[in-house]
This record gives structure tokens, sequence and C-alpha cells, in this order.
């Protein structure tokens, strides 16, 4: 496709998606890295402009794009930039693909992440380290976006391992803190994990296609390749699926592999905004929904997808009932709502599990920047317990944390509840009943501890220390800008997949059937409207109320709350101590292995072994037998002629004899 | 048997040597007739010769019309070996004068010595006759006796000629014992006539041949500083000026080499002599014992000294290679061909490097010495970083891609635990040489203040830093030109 946009092909824009940012990291890394060398930090309006200027530019180009499809109904695969690998017949050209699916998380990645940027010059803005956290955040974006727009598995595959990079630099942002640093190092070495998984996915798919002869010499594993061919894949899909879905785990905080999310709220709180609850963690669900079709060749790994994401969903839910940091209770949220995803894409519908995906930055971002705009206004103080009756100080946060609590709940008309009930409607529809009830049960829960978290923050009485709470102030507009934006799109962020049940057009759905097929939501044909009006109504109340009720104890009866804990302390302390499962994974694993490197591989293995025995055993034989020959160099101009005769007889006999 | 001479075609086959010959000829006059004490007249003449030496061998290698007259050949390899010997004189003679100065050796005789034993050297290369070629070797030895000891009132370079004088005097009567045997078992010495005897006459119970082959390789490995016959090199290295070790570590290396190329064209079709495994031993030994005593030396110029007996080990293991089947393979030649520019140029430039670190009364010529030359001259640190890496034999320099050819051609003829005894040696060899970048880098050394380094010192070390990394680089023209050298050979 050759069309010219002011003398640009479209080509050119594709690229300028990803480069954009690029851009604005190296070039603040630069700036980083001189103004380093001569001990000075980098002029601020320098990286400002470039570091939130370069993704502004990225998602207005990516708007426009978007139009272009959306007028054009074609999809843009660009050519090779250059050919990154071409081992034999494994060719990896560098190239974009951008359809409905990728133009949609491009959106949102670089709408959402601009958001996020422009919040955090605010956010950071005292920080001494201001150039090197651009420079970090610019490099997320661009691996992000790689990973979203990339044409083939190993290029989402750099992408993936881009943006586990950049988290892991973020979050160990400031690594001064040993306990920041080691939060870093847990979230890289889970990720790794999981990226394991995703690797042998990789080198599976890539025999199969090689040995059923495939020619794949216009790039190895591309997805227009492995769609066209997946008939070949049938037998290994199954497998391959699931060892996806274990690189999904790591990189989107599933069971077994969600234990780093929590702690990764070390990080400053735009950086847990933007990677830790709307761009990053999501990729495991965009990837599923890119290898749909793989997907759908296994019922088997589906239903895995499914139960993993139910089960977190619950799981994660009950603990953040418990929790008292208000970016832990987040970051548990975030899981169980990267649950409810897992279980739309587990039962198959894609869709709505990238409606969700959708809706869930729009909230969750709004969330986090909310909750970073109360951490900044209490200078760096965390507890809700310490917080309370900030509603009048905080109004614009207060206002917009509650558009947002009232998405994530799933109330009418807010962007939560379409594409929430969605999949609770697709799963109960597709006759997983089970499943259907634990979601139905965690969006009780869900609205309970977020409304707990709300009554706690901004409703009631201050419990705020008496000489912290002068200066409180509401934040910037640099930072309440992006408040008030997300908090818009977090009422109205959902109206684009309103279903036919409620006079709406399902646009969203439709928008993606291109990609995902038609088969993958279910018709909703006029006689299922009954059931699905049943569903959402009832989902309704039982949140509302649960919810009410939450509001009310926590606001005004916090004794009777305080006594009920106390009577049930076990329950809670389970939860509080997120059901101890850290500790079991650290005498499991952690304790056995670190005893096995240190007593047998270190001290025995490596000192003894290698380094005594091998290492300076040879050096020591050998200088031995040097220090021998040398003895033999005397200086003695006889003994030389006395060893030359003998070498000559040598010589001699051995030709003679 | 009697040809007659074309005098024509001989003047200008060999005007290489014969200007190299009347030029330090004229250099000895000169010496008598000059009274004036500086001797800048005698390095501008030396190095004219050289420049037209080489420009003269150039083109014959260019020209490539093999010629023999019996006493003297002229073929490609004696033309490419005239080159190696002219660029080590060359950067011998560069290096040579602030040395000589400090060291009170500046006389004319120096240069013309240094002239005069390349002619020998070269006398080597074109030898057609036993005889020449021990002409050529007395003509180049007896130079070098005089170099070593050319410091007079210094016992250690006393020391130096007279152990290379007594064991060389040994060697090169035995070696002459030789071709004396030669004559008594085929009425000949020429080499022509020598390989169609053998041709003819099955000459395999011929205890005099046999004798004969053994004492003139005794006299060889002595000049190239084979293992048992090494013994001298490193007391001899040690005691004679930098520049003259630096001189005859290279050149004369090489010109044994070329003789050993010479006498084994003829006597490698004796079958009944396991050429392979007698080479096999030889080359083992040298590398291994080089290496492993090198380990223990503090002294660069031991330590070089042994490296450059490792090396010749190392050249070995082409020859064994080259003899397999009982005629040389040019692969395996041409690779050591190769081999003896790369130690060439490499070893020039780390004793260019031990001549710069040397002051008046002060050679520093202990390893300790270097350090902390990181600090106080990371320039030439690095050079000698190199110079050493290249010894080592790491990438990219050429003192890999000479090895990898050797190994590569030894490989080929399925010669593996020799192969792997190399490499071995080579990863022992890493311990001592990156001992002296260690030194240089991480050890705290004297701080004094650098005087400038001579203009011609850093001329050298400059041109030998180039070969290293650009031969390292891109060695295929300089491979495919000692391959060419190797083709046709003639006798």
């Amino acid at each position: 496709m050759d069309t010219l946009v002011l003398g640009i092909s479209l080509e050119t824009l594709a690229w300028l998606i990803p480069g954009l940012p690029l851009l604005g990291a190296l070039c603040n890394g630069c700036a980083t890295l001189m103004a380093r060398r001569s001990g000075q930090v980098a002029p601020k309006p320098l990286i400002t402009f470039l570091g939130v200027g370069t993704p502004f530019l990225s998602f207005m180009v990516t708007t426009f794009l978007f139009f272009i499809i959306r007028s054009t109904h074609h999809s843009i695969d660009t050519a090779p930039l250059f050919t990154w690998m071409a081992v034999d017949d494994f060719i990896v050209p560098f190239s974009l693909y951008v359809d409905q699916l990728s133009i949609v998380m491009t959106l949102v990645v670089t709408g959402v992440g601009s958001l996020i940027h422009l919040y955090s010059v605010g956010y950071m803005a005292h920080d001494k380290a201001y150039d090197r956290y651009f420079t970090y955040l610019n490099l997320f974006l661009f691996s992000m976006l790689i990973l979203v727009l990339g044409n083939n598995l190993p290029m989402m595959f750099i992408g993936w391992e881009g943006v586990g990079l950049c988290s892991y630099l973020l979050i160990g942002f400031w690594f001064q803190d040993p306990e920041k640093a080691y939060a870093g190092k847990k979230a890289f070495v889970v990720n790794r994990i999981g990226d394991f998984g995703f690797l042998l996915a990789m080198f599976l798919l890539y025999t199969t296609l090689t040995q059923q002869g495939v020619d794949m010499r216009g790039g190895s594993l591309n997805f227009a390749t492995l769609e066209a061919q997946r008939q070949l894949l049938a037998p290994v899909a199954t497998t391959a699926c699931l060892l996806l879905f274990v690189g999904a785990c790591g990189k989107s905080a599933q069971i077994p592999l969600y234990i780093w999310l929590p702690d990764a709220m070390a990080g400053p709180t735009p950086v847990s905004a933007l990677i830790h609850a709307a761009t990053m963690v999501t990729a495991g669900v965009y990837m599923i929904a890119r290898l749909n079709f793989l997907y759908l060749l296994s019922p088997d790994a589906m239903s895995v997808v499914a139960t993993v994401g139910a089960v977190t969903a619950f799981f994660a839910a009950t603990i953040g009932l418990a929790q008292n940091d208000i970016k832990k209770i987040l970051a548990y949220s975030t899981i169980s709502q990267l649950g409810y995803m897992f279980l739309g894409v587990g039962v198959g519908a894609f869709s709505a599990g990238i409606f969700h995906l959708v809706t869930h930055a729009f909230f969750k971002a709004c969330l986090f920047l909310g909750a970073g705009s109360v951490i900044h206004g209490l200078h760096e103080e965390q507890d809700i317990w310490k917080m309370g009756g900030l509603r009048h100080k905080m109004p614009v946060t207060f206002l917009t944390f509650l558009l947002a609590v009232a998405a994530i709940v799933g109330i009418i008309p807010f962007a939560g509840f379409f594409s929430k009930d969605e999949i609770l409607f697709q799963t109960f529809m597709r006759g997983h009943r089970v499943l259907w009830a634990i979601g139905f049960a965690t969006a009780g829960i869900t609205a309970f501890y977020m409304c707990r978290l709300f009554a706690l923050t901004f409703l009631g009485k201050s419990r705020i220390d008496p000489h912290k709470e002068a200066p409180i102030h509401e934040s910037p507009l640099s930072m309440t800008l992006p408040l008030m934006i997300l908090g818009l799109l977090s009422l109205i962020g959902g109206w684009i997949g309103i279903p036919e049940v409620f006079k709406g057009h399902n646009y969203f759905h439709h928008w993606l059937q291109p990609v995902l097929g038609a088969g993958t939501l279910i018709n909703e044909s006029a006689h299922m409207h009954g059931t699905e009006l049943i569903l959402a109504v009832a989902s309704f109340l039982w949140v509302f109320h649960v919810g009410l009720i939450a509001l009310i104890l926590y606001s005004q009866k916090l004794d009777w709350i305080k006594r009920c804990v106390k009577k049930m302390d076990w329950v809670y302390n389970i939860l509080r101590d997120k059901y101890y499962v850290d500790e079991i994974y650290d005498f499991i694993l952690i304790r056995p292995i670190h005893w096995l490197s240190q007593q047998i591989l270190w001290r025995f293995g490596d000192e003894q072994i290698i380094d005594g025995l091998m290492v300076n055993g040879s050096a020591k034989t050998i200088n031995l037998a040097g220090r021998l020959l040398s003895l033999m160099q005397t200086g003695w101009t006889q003994h030389y002629a006395l060893f030359l005769a003998a070498g000559a007889l040598g010589l001699v006999a051995y030709f003679v004899l | 048997m009697t040809i007659a001479t074309d005098w024509n075609m001989l003047l200008v086959k060999g005007l290489p040597f014969l200007t190299l010959l009347g030029m330090g000829l004229l250099l000895l006059v000169i010496e008598v007739l000059w009274w004036g004490k500086d001797k800048t007249i005698m390095l501008i003449l030396s190095l004219l010769a050289v420049a037209a030496s080489f420009y003269f061998a150039w083109d014959q290698w260019i020209q490539n019309i093999p010629w023999s007259q019996q006493l003297l050949v002229f073929d490609r390899l004696s033309y490419i070996f005239d080159l190696i010997f002219l660029f080590c004189l060359l950067i011998t003679l560069l290096i040579s004068r602030d040395h000589i100065k400090r060291e009170h050796i500046e006389r004319g005789e120096y240069y013309a010595l240094l002239l005069l034993a390349t002619v020998g050297m070269m006398m080597m290369a074109h030898a057609g006759d036993l005889m020449v070629l021990f002409l050529g070797i007395e003509v180049m030895t007896i130079g070098a006796y005089i170099l070593a000891g050319i410091k007079k009132r210094h016992s250690k370079s006393n020391e130096a000629a007279l152990k290379y004088f007594i064991l060389g005097g040994i060697a090169a009567g035995l070696m002459v014992f030789g071709i004396a045997f030669f004559y008594g078992a085929t009425g000949s010495t020429q080499l022509s006539i020598l390989n169609q005897t053998f041709a003819e006459v099955d000459s395999s119970q011929s205890v005099l041949i046999f004798l004969a082959v053994a004492l003139i390789l005794v006299g060889l490995c002595f000049k190239i500083a084979a293992v048992p016959f090494h013994f001298w090199s490193p007391d001899v290295y040690e005691g004679a000026p930098t520049t003259v070790t630096a001189f005859m570590a290279t050149a004369i290396k090489a010109a044994g080499f070329v003789a050993l190329f010479r006498v084994l064209f003829i006597v490698i079709s004796l079958t009944h002599i396991p050429w392979v495994p007698l080479l096999s031993t030889l080359s083992i030994a040298t590398m291994t014992v080089g290496n492993l005593v090198a380990l223990r030396q503090t002294n660069i110029k031991r330590m070089l000294a042994y490296s450059s007996i490792a090396h010749a080990g190392y050249a070995l293991v082409g020859l064994a290679a080259a003899a397999k089947d009982n005629q040389l393979s040019e692969m395996a030649l041409g690779a050591i061909v190769f081999y003896m520019m790369a130690y060439a140029v490499i070893t020039l430039g780390a004793f260019a490097i031990v001549v710069a670190m040397g002051h008046r009364g002060d050679e520093a010529e202990e390893i300790s010495d270097f350090a902390g030359l990181g600090q106080r001259h990371p320039l030439l640190a690095a050079a000698m970083t190199v110079f050493m890496i290249a010894l080592t034999g790491i990438p990219p320099t050429i003192g890999f891609i000479g090895k990898f050819y050797l190994f590569a051609s030894a490989i080929e003829v399925g010669l593996y635990t020799l192969v792997v005894i190399g490499v071995l040696n080579s990863v022992v060899s890493a311990y001592y040489y990156l001992g002296v970048v260690m030194t240089m880098y991480f050890k705290e050394g004297a701080v004094y203040r650098w005087p400038p380094l001579a203009y011609l010192l850093t001329t050298s070390i400059f041109l030998t830093l180039l070969g290293t990394l650009y031969w390292g680089v891109f060695p295929k023209d300089l491979f495919l030109m000692a391959q060419e050298s190797v083709r046709q050979v003639i006798f």
C-alpha cells in the first residue's frame, strides 16, 4: 500500500510510532550520560520536551493511522526495515504489522502512556534522576510498541524482553534502597522464568514448521505464516499454547508467577500506573489474542487459561481485602482484573478480553495516578489507615478517583461495567458455569475492597499525622490534567462496546472482527437478550450493594469493623499475609536452590574442583614443570654444548637405527 | 658439468643482495675515512640501500621468472624471504639509532654488519648448493657474533658473543660434517643433483646419507633454536643489545626456516626417514619447553627469547603437516611463510617498545619496569597490549591468523594431537604474555616524566602496529602472496 500522506508513506508513519519514543530515549540517554560525566543534571526543559513530546507525537501518528485503517479496512504490513537475523532458512525481518487489533493496543499504549508521561513531569519534578527516569520511560514505550507492532514472534519477544528490562530498571529506580533494588531483581527473575516458556514455544513452532517443509523465507514465525499454516501446527498446539501461557503468566502476573507484581510497587507510582497496570502486564492477554488462531486449535489449553484466570481473579481479590498499603491494594486488584481478561480470552471471547484490557487501562491508570497524587500530597504516606477525609483537600483527585472506582466496581454506565459483564456473560453462555460463579463472586469482593480503599482514603474523618496535615494540597495541573482525562475515559470509555441489549451497536467487537474472526463472540441473537439482561442486572445489584455496605462501614463504622476483624483475626491474618505464598516459595524453592548453589555448586564444585583442582592445580603443575625445565638453563657453555651434542647424537641415532 | 653463466641475468636477479653487499662494504670504507662523530649519514645510506634492495626484490617477485644458476636459485620463495629479511632490517635500523647512541655503540660497522648479515641470509634463501647455504649461514652468523658482542665494555654482551660463537661453531662444524658426508655419498653438494640422485638411486641403506641428513638438521635446528639446540638463545638474546636481539629473533629465525625448506625439499623424498613423527616430536618439545620456561622469566628479553623458541615450535607444526606424504604440501608451507611474516611484524613491534622503554643508563629490561605504563604512557601500553595479544594468538591480530593457518594446515592432514598440544601451549603462553599487560595496567610503577619518543622509534612502532592489526583483519592478500611464493619452487 503506497498511499502518501503529506508526502509520507503509511509505512514510514508506522515506523514513526515506535521510532519517536526510541529517539526520545536515545536523546535523553545521551543527555543524561553527558551530564553525568561533568557531574551535572541534564537541563530539565530539554528532557521534558523530548520525554513527553515524543510519546505525544507518537500518539498523534497512531490516531491518524487509526482513522486511515477505519476508512480503508486494510491492515499495514511494512516492508522489513532490515533483516535482523538470517541463519540458513531462519530469517527474521524487522517489520511492523498494523491491523485492527494492534492499532487498538497501540492507541492505549501511546495514549495512556503520553498522559502518564505528562503526569510524571509533576510527580518526578523534585527527583535528582529526572533525566534517567524519562530515558527509561521512553525506552519502555519503544519496547512496548515493538511488542505490540512486531509482525513476527521473535520481534514480539524483543519487545517482551525489552519491557521486562525497563520494568526492572524502573522498579529499582531508587536503587539506593536495597529493598527496592531487590523488588526489581525479583520481578526480573520471575519474568525470566516465564520467558523460558515463550522461548520454548517459539522453538517448538519453528521446528514443527521446518519439519513439515514449510517455506519460511519470507520471515520465519511471522503471524501471517503461522496463521496460514495453522493446520500443520495442530499436533503441537496444546504444548505450544501452554508454553506461551507460561510466558503470559510471568508477564501478566497470573498464578503461580504473580508474586513479583505487588513488590513491583516499589517503583515510582507513574511507573506502576503505566507498566504494572495499563500496558506491560496486559501483554500476555494481547499475545493470546494475537495468536487466537493457535489457541482455538487447543480447547485444553484454552480451558487452562480460563481456569487460571478465574482462580487468579478470585485469589488476588481476597488478598486485596486485607491490605493496608494503597498501592498494594491496587496491585492485587490489577492481578485480579488481569485474571478477568484471561478468563475472557480463555473461554474464547477474545474481543471481550481486549475490551476489558482497554477499559482497565483507563480506570486502573486513573486509580494509580490518583493514588500517586495522594501519596505525593501526603509526602510519601502509603498506609490507608493514616489517611481519611481527603475529599476536601484534594477535590480533583477525589472526583476522578470516584469515577475510576465506579468503573472498576462495575456501575452502569461506567467503563468497567460493560467490559466485565461482557466477559461474565460470555463465560456463562459458553457453559462455564463454575468459572462464571467465581467471576461473579470476585466482582463483589472487588466492589468491597475498592470501596474500602476509597472510604478510608477520601471519606470519614482524617487520621493523618497532625504535623503532616498542614501542607497537604492538591497536585499541580500536570498531574491533575491526566487524572481528569482518564477519569472521563473511565466514565465513557466503555461506550465503544455497548451491547445490543442496551441499545448499543457493540462497535468494539465489530471493529476487531477481521482479526479475531466471527466465531469469537457468541452471536447476540434476540432470544439471548433476556439472559444477558438478567445477568447484567444481577451483577449490577450485587456489586452495588456490596460496595455501598463497604462505603458505609469504612467511613462511619470503623469501631465495628475493628471488632469484627479482631474476632476473625485468623482469616484476616491469612489474607493480610497473602496466603503465605511468598514464604512457601521461599521454603520449597528458593532455600533449596540457595543451599545447592552455595554448598554444593559453589563451595565444593567451583572452589574445590574447578578452582582448586583444575584451574590452580593445572597452573601449579605447569609452573612446576617450567621451574624444572629452567634448571637446565645453567648458564654454563659446557653444559649447553653437552646438551647440543646429546641432541645431535639422539638425532643421528634416530636416523641410523 | 659447466654451463656458461649468464652474468647479465645473474646481475639483474641478484640485485637485492648485491645492493646490500655493495652498501655494506662502502659503509666500512666510509667508517675508516669519516672522522665526524655523527653517523646519521650511515643510517641514511643503509636505509637507501634497504629501499633499493626492497624495490628490486619486489620487482623480481612480481615478474616471477624462476631461474637457476646451480649455485644460486631465484624463485618466488627466495624473494619473499628477501622481503621478510629486508623488513626486519628496516625496522631494526629504525629502532637502532637512539638505542646505539645511548649505549655508545654507534659505529659504522654496526650498520655494515647488519647489512652484510642480511646478505648472508639472502644467500641462504637463494642457495642452490649446500656449500652456498653453508657460506650464507656463516656470513650471517659471523655478523651476528660481532653484533651480539658489540657492547665491548659490557660483560654480558661479551658473554653472549662468546657463547654464541662457541656453540655456533660446534653446530656449524657438525653441519659441514654432514655436507661432507653428502659429498662422500653422492659426489656432489648441488641440490639439484642430489635431488636427481635420490630419485634414481635407492639410498635407503646408505648410512652416510642418514648421517648427513641428521647432522645438517642439527645445524639448522640450532639456527631456529629448536629444542634441544636452543640453549644458546636466551643467554645471547639477553646479553646482546636489544636492537640486535630483535634482528636475531626475527630475521635469523626466518633465515633458518628458509634454509630448512631448501634442504627439506631435497631430503623429503628419502621415504625411509619417518619425517612426520620426527618433526612432530621436535615441534612438541620446542613449543612446550619454550612456553613452560617462559613462564618463569622476569626479564622481558629472556621472556621474548623463550617466546621465540615457542613460536619456532608452532612453525614446526606447519612443517610436520607439510612433510606428510613425503612431499612438501603447498598449503602448509604457505602457512609457515605467512607465520614468519606475522611473527616478524609482531616481535619487532614488541622489541621496539622494549627499546622505547629504555633510558640512558637504564635499559629497563625487567618486566617489572613495565609497571604502571598504562598510566605513564597509555599509547605505548596500548601498543604493547596489542603485540602481546598478537603473540598469544588472539583476534583481531595477525598472530591469530598466522596460528589459524598453521593449525588449519595440520588439521587438514589429520595431525589432531599436534594441534591440540599447540593450542594448549597457546593457552599457557597467554599467562606470560598477558602478565605483561597486567603489569602495565594493574601494578603501581615509578612515576616520572616520559621523554618524547624518538621520531624513528615511533614510526617503527606505528608500522608494526598497523601491520599487526591491518593484516589481522584483512589477511587475504598477504596470505595469497605467501601461497604464491611456495607454488613454484626450483632447485
